[in-house]
């Protein structure tokens, strides 16, 4: 077995946490190595590398925060994620509600909107409704109980959103959200992905708590009643991906959340709400410094990448103590 | 402890073990062997699959050895281990006779209206 086969795949190990590593490589790579003999492999294969990169990742994830606050920050991020999905879905996408809107049609031909909402991707506004599907579909399917399924459904999110993205200069791109609407959502997914509420019953029921709680705060951002007598008919959508995704109303709710949480001593809720601050305040963030030009931002953004990093390599544990003073149990 | 149910990989490294104490690849080997080859595990899925059972305490280490210069760590079956395999299997066993039934009623109707 060549000596290069194994410094690829301690390579690969890389992407565990050291005090993983310390305790577990040395029996994975006697693992992969003993695979590679049998199989006749002299080089390790992609699907390999990339089980590794996962695994590592997440046991990452799970070394440095507890399971107490990763589930919560993945209830929440399902939540929200699914609130604001659903939302948008029905506001801005599916041309059918907006087109039989009697009170939009004034707003729609010419008026404050500047113009008419029309369909270009099938019955919806834009290829944004692929995304915005997908993130209700994997909800359902989460709270259905069917978490591995629903995980990979909200995995699939992330590089549809980022071809949306990439391919926007091609003749034929379709229409898409907003890049910053497509970056929360892609941060939520993460961020969800990291816990797994849908295992347990009391989890599911916390998913649909944190939908329903969602639902409460995004509606308001997204739509407006002019009117008493609007309420009548449906409610007049705002140009929402622009409403929705402005990063100050999350931080505020969840900031209050997080110390509100903090004063009652729940402190992996606290925690969790601190967790779901990170990708609106990094919004925030970019807002602020590309205010200083190109520049500005790219210091800001090698700035907070380095401290992600460091954070995330060195090792860093957080604890919780319970009330009684002894540190919780890991998650079984 | 909770009763969810369980995967399959998880149910076939458990019930890889079920004879006796193995190793990582023999664990990989086994899975693949017990499910026709439909199962080929993937090493940070089976590592991943045995701390999570570990930290259930249905499965923990046997020991290491080191063999040709390879470190291979061993793991068996606690007696809760042992138990929640049963109870998974019975409870598969009877999903099979189950359907199997359904599907012998299936039968006999199609054979009465032809």
């Amino acid at each position: 077995m060549s000596a290069e086969l194994e410094r690829r795949y301690r390579g690969a190990l890389d992407w565990y946490p050291s005090v993983w590593r310390e305790a577990n490589a040395e029996a994975v790579l006697g693992t992969l190595l003993d695979e590679a003999e049998a199989t006749g492999r002299a080089t390790p294969s992609r699907a390999q590398t990339l089980n590794l990169l996962v695994f590592g990742l997440r046991e990452r994830a799970r070394t440095t925060l507890p399971a107490s606050v990763r589930d919560r920050a993945s209830a929440l991020a399902w939540g929200l994620g699914a609130g604001i999905s659903a939302v948008l879905f029905v506001a801005t996408e599916w041309v059918p509600w907006v087109g039989g809107n009697r009170s939009v049609l004034p707003w729609t031909s010419g008026g404050p909107f500047g113009a008419p909402l029309e369909a270009s991707f099938g019955p919806f506004t834009s290829a944004g409704a692929v995304v915005l599907g997908l993130w209700v579909a994997a909800f359902v399917v989460a709270v259905a109980g069917a978490g591995t399924v629903a995980r990979w459904m909200l995995a699939a999110t992330i590089p549809a959103s980022v071809a949306l993205v990439a391919f926007d200069s091609q003749a034929w791109a379709v229409l898409r959200p907003t890049s910053t609407g497509l970056a929360l959502l892609g941060a939520l997914a993460l961020i969800a992905m990291q816990g797994s509420p849908a295992a347990s019953r009391r989890g599911r029921l916390w998913l649909l708590v944190c939908a329903i709680g969602a639902i409460g705060f995004v509606l308001p951002l997204a739509f407006r009643v002019t009117e008493w007598n609007v309420l009548f008919d449906w409610w007049i959508p705002r140009m929402v991906w622009g409403d929705v995704v402005r990063p100050l109303p999350y931080l505020a709710v969840l900031g209050s959340v997080a110390l509100l949480a903090a004063v009652a001593r729940r402190y992996a809720w606290a925690g969790a709400a601190l967790l779901l601050c990170v990708p609106p305040a990094l919004y925030v963030a970019a807002i602020v410094f590309s205010s200083g030009g190109a520049l500005a931002l790219g210091v800001g953004v090698a700035v907070v990448s380095l401290l992600g990093i460091l954070v995330y390599r060195s090792g860093f544990r957080l604890v919780l103590q319970r009330r009684d003073g002894r540190a919780a149990p890991p998650a079984a | 402890m909770t009763t969810t149910e369980m995967r399959e990989p998880t149910f076939l490294v458990l019930a890889a073990l079920a004879d006796g104490r193995k190793h990582g690849y023999a664990l990989i080997a086994e899975a693949a062997e017990l499910s026709d080859g439909r199962v080929q595990l993937k090493v940070g899925t089976l590592y991943a699959a045995l701390d999570r059972l570990g930290e259930q305490q249905l499965v923990e280490g046997a020991g290491d050895e080191v063999v040709g210069g390879r470190l291979r760590r061993y793991y068996q079956l606690t007696d809760a281990g042992a138990e929640r395999l049963e109870q998974e299997a019975a409870r598969l066993a009877s999903n099979a006779a189950n359907a199997q039934a359904k599907l012998r009623g299936r039968m006999a109707g199609n054979a009465a209206t032809a």
